[in-house]
C-alpha cells in the first residue's frame, strides 16, 4: 500500500513468540518487514548503526521487557535518547502485568503497553493493534 | 431415727464406763460403744473402727487421758475428744483444752455430757464438710490446667497454683516468690492491662505475650479482677491465665504456610504460564492451519489438545487469583446488600438459563474488601446453581447475627455433599464431581476460604447428600478499624445494622 514496506524491529528472545507474532501478522495480511533482534544488546547493535540497514530506522519497535544481557527498559531508554528514534512508536509486549513494569515503561516513553496473550486469538488481536498503531504513526508523517 | 453413735470410751473402770454410757442414754443418745484402757487397745480400736467421738478418763493406771488425746488427734484431727475426770482441777482442764480436747467434765456431774457430745458431733460434721470443701478447692487449685494466682499491685505473688508456676518455668511457689511478676509480661501490654484494670476493676481474656524463666515466649489469655479491702481500696488481684502458646504457634505456622502457599501459587502460575503460552499458541495455530486438512483422527487429537490447553489456562489463572487474595486489598465498610445484588445481576444469565429461584434476606454492612467479598459471594452462589442436580435450583442467601460476628449463609437444594468431604471441599484442586459433569478449576472454594480467613472469619458447609448444601461464613462485627471510625465520629449508630 505504502511506497516502501513497513519496517518493524521486533526485539524478542523467545523464537516461539517471534514465530507466533509473524504468523498473526500474515493471517491479518499486515504487510511488513520484520527484523528480529534476539536480545537487548542485539537491538542496540542494530539501532546504533544508522545507514547500514533499513532496520536501523524502523517504523515501529516491538519490545519484550525481560531478556538476557540488556533488558527492554534499557533499549527503550537508549532509543528515546537517540534523536532519530525519539518519535518512533515503541510497543512493549511483555508477559508482565505488574504495575511497576507498566509504570516504568510508560515513564521511559513506551507508546503502548500490551500483555502477551495466552492463546492465538489474543495474539491476532495484538497483531491488529500493532498494525493500527503503525498506520496511525505513518499517516502522521 | 439416725444410726446409733459410735463412741470409744477410754476408761479403766467398767463401772465408770457404765455411768458415762447411762448418762449419755439418759440424754437421749442412741449409741454403741467399746471400752479400752491401754494404749495398744486404743490404737487398734482407732484403726479398726470408725468412731464418732472419744470419751476418755483423765487418769488411769496404765494409760493417761492426755496420751489418749494425743493419739486421737494424731489419728484424726477431726475426731472430737471429751475428757472426763474423777477430780476437780483447773490445770488439767486447761491443759486438755490446749492439747485439743473439745470439752472437760467431772465424773458425777455428767448430766450435760450428752448435750456436749451432740454438740461436738455436729461441729465435727461441720468441720469435716469444711475440710472436704477446702480439699476440693485445693485439689482443683492444684490440678486445674489453667494458671491461678493472686498478686499485689507491685507484682508480689501471694499465691499461685502449680499450673501457673510451671507455666512460667519454675518448680514451686517458694522458688517463684521473690520474682516480680510484672517483669514477665511485655511492658506495653502490661501498661494496657493495668489501664483497663484500674478503669474497670476487671480484665477478661486479655491476650498477652510474655516470657518464661528461660526467656522462651509465653502467650496467654489473662483474666484478672481486683480484690478490695474493707476500706474499699484495692488489696490485691486475682488472676486466671490460660496458656495459648501452642495455639498461637499453630496460628502463626498456619499463617506462614498460607503465605508460603500463596507465594508458591504465584511463582508456579507465572512460571507455568510461559511454556503454556507456547503450547496454547501453537495448538491454536495448528488447529487453524490444519483442522479438516489431515484426517478425522487428527481433528479429534486437535480438539483434545485444545480442550486440555484451555483447562490448563483456567487452572493457572485461578492459581494466580488464589495467590493474589489479600494483596492490594482495600478494606472499607461494605454494604453486602449492594454486593449481593450486583452478584445476582452478574449471574442473571446463568440464573435464567436454569430457571433458578434465587432469594435473599437483608444483609449487614461489614468491614472488608469489596472486590474480594463480591468474588466470595459470586463463587458460593455460582456453585449453588452449578451443583443443582436435576432439580430446579432454589438458592437462598441469608444473614444472621451473634454478639461478635455476622453469619452469611448460602442455602441450596442441590446434590449435597457427603460429610466426609466437608473439610476437603475447601482444599485447592479438590473436585468432587467429574470434569465433564461439573467443569471447573477446583479452586473456587479454596479462594473463598482464603478470602474469609483474610477477613478473620470462618467458612464451613452443612449438607446432606441429596438434600442440598448450606455454605456459611462469618465476618467479625467490629474490627479495630471500624471501632476507631465509630469512636472518631462520636456516632452511636452501628454501621452494620441490616436495613
Amino acid at each position: 500500500v505504502e511506497a516502501r514496506n513497513i519496517q518493524i524491529l521486533l526485539v524478542e528472545d523467545n523464537p516461539a513468540d517471534v514465530l507466533l507474532l509473524k504468523e498473526a501478522f500474515s493471517e491479518n495480511r499486515f504487510d511488513c518487514v520484520v527484523t528480529v533482534a534476539h536480545d537487548g544488546s542485539q537491538a542496540l547493535e542494530v539501532l546504533k548503526h544508522p545507514g547500514s540497514r533499513a532496520a536501523a530506522t524502523p517504523d515501529l519497535i516491538i519490545l519484550d521487557l525481560s531478556m538476557p544481557k540488556v533488558d527492554g527498559f534499557t533499549v527503550l531508554a537508549e532509543a528515546r535518547k537517540d534523536f532519530r528514534l525519539t518519535n518512533v512508536p515503541v510497543i512493549v509486549l511483555s508477559t508482565s502485568q505488574a504495575a511497576a513494569d507498566i509504570d516504568l515503561a510508560n515513564q521511559l516513553g513506551a507508546t503502548r503497553y500490551l500483555s502477551k496473550s495466552d492463546d492465538f486469538a489474543g495474539t491476532l488481536a495484538i497483531a491488529r493493534e500493532i498494525a493500527d498503531c503503525c498506520r496511525e504513526f505513518t499517516e502522521k508523517l | 431415727m439416725a444410726e446409733p453413735r459410735q463412741i470409744l470410751i477410754v476408761e479403766d473402770s467398767p463401772d465408770d464406763a457404765d455411768l458415762t454410757v447411762r448418762a449419755l442414754r439418759r440424754g437421749g443418745l442412741e449409741l454403741v460403744y467399746a471400752r479400752v484402757d491401754t494404749a495398744d487397745a486404743m490404737r487398734s480400736a482407732l484403726q479398726d473402727h470408725p468412731w464418732d467421738i472419744v470419751v476418755a478418763d483423765y487418769s488411769m493406771p496404765l494409760f493417761s487421758g492426755l496420751e489418749a488425746l494425743a493419739m486421737t488427734k494424731h489419728h484424726n484431727p477431726d475426731l472430737p475428744f471429751i475428757l472426763v475426770s474423777g477430780r476437780a482441777g483447773e490445770d488439767a482442764a486447761v491443759q486438755a483444752m490446749k492439747a485439743g480436747a473439745q470439752d472437760y467434765f467431772l465424773k458425777g456431774r455428767l448430766d450435760r455430757l450428752a448435750l456436749a457430745v451432740e454438740r461436738e458431733l455436729g461441729e465435727a460434721e461441720t468441720r469435716r464438710e469444711r475440710r472436704r470443701a477446702e480439699d476440693r478447692y485445693r485439689n482443683l487449685f492444684n490440678q486445674v490446667p489453667v494458671g491461678l494466682y493472686s498478686v499485689t499491685a507491685d507484682g508480689h505473688t501471694l499465691d499461685a497454683n502449680p499450673a501457673f508456676i510451671e507455666m512460667l518455668g519454675f518448680k514451686d511457689l517458694a522458688e517463684f516468690r521473690d520474682e516480680d511478676l510484672r517483669t514477665f509480661w511485655k511492658p506495653e501490654e502490661l501498661a494496657q492491662l493495668t489501664e483497663i484494670l484500674v478503669r474497670d476493676g476487671v480484665v477478661r481474656d486479655f491476650e498477652f505475650e510474655g516470657h518464661r524463666r528461660d526467656e522462651s515466649i509465653l502467650w496467654g489469655l489473662n483474666s484478672l479482677r481486683a480484690i478490695f479491702d474493707t476500706s474499699g481500696k484495692i488489696d490485691h488481684y486475682e488472676g486466671v491465665v490460660v496458656d495459648i502458646t501452642e495455639r498461637k504457634h499453630a496460628e502463626l505456622e498456619l499463617a506462614r504456610s498460607n503465605q508460603d502457599l500463596a507465594h508458591f501459587a504465584n511463582v508456579a502460575s507465572h512460571d507455568l504460564r510461559e511454556p503454556l503460552r507456547m503450547v496454547s499458541g501453537f495448538c491454536d495455530l495448528f488447529a487453524r492451519k490444519y483442522r479438516g486438512k489431515i484426517d478425522a483422527a487428527a481433528d479429534e487429537y486437535i480438539s483434545f489438545m485444545l480442550d486440555g490447553v484451555r483447562r490448563m489456562e483456567k487452572l493457572i489463572q485461578s492459581l494466580l487469583l488464589y495467590s493474589k487474595v489479600g494483596k492490594n486489598s482495600h478494606p472499607t465498610t461494605v454494604d453486602l446488600n449492594i454486593v449481593a445484588d450486583s452478584v445476582l445481576k452478574n449471574l442473571s444469565a446463568a440464573i435464567t438459563d436454569c430457571s433458578a429461584v434465587v432469594t435473599r434476606g437483608p444483609m449487614p454492612r461489614v468491614w472488608g474488601d469489596e472486590a474480594a467479598l463480591f468474588g466470595l459471594l459470586l463463587n458460593l452462589i455460582a456453585n449453588a446453581l452449578k451443583f443443582s442436580g436435576t432439580r430446579t435450583p432454589e438458592v437462598r442467601i441469608e444473614a444472621s447475627e451473634s454478639l461478635s460476628a455476622w453469619t452469611i449463609s448460602v442455602i441450596d437444594n442441590g446434590i449435597g455433599i457427603e460429610p466426609a468431604y466437608f473439610d476437603s471441599v475447601f482444599e485447592m484442586f479438590r473436585r468432587l464431581g467429574s470434569q465433564s459433569e461439573y467443569p471447573g478449576s477446583g479452586i473456587g472454594l479454596a479462594i473463598c476460604k482464603r478470602v474469609v480467613e483474610q477477613h478473620h472469619g470462618k467458612i464451613w458447609v452443612e449438607s446432606e447428600p441429596g438434600a442440598g448444601s448450606t455454605f456459611r461464613f462469618t465476618l467479625p462485627r467490629h474490627t479495630a478499624e471500624e471501632t476507631q471510625i465509630l469512636d472518631g465520629s462520636g456516632s452511636q449508630e452501628h454501621p452494620d445494622t441490616p436495613r
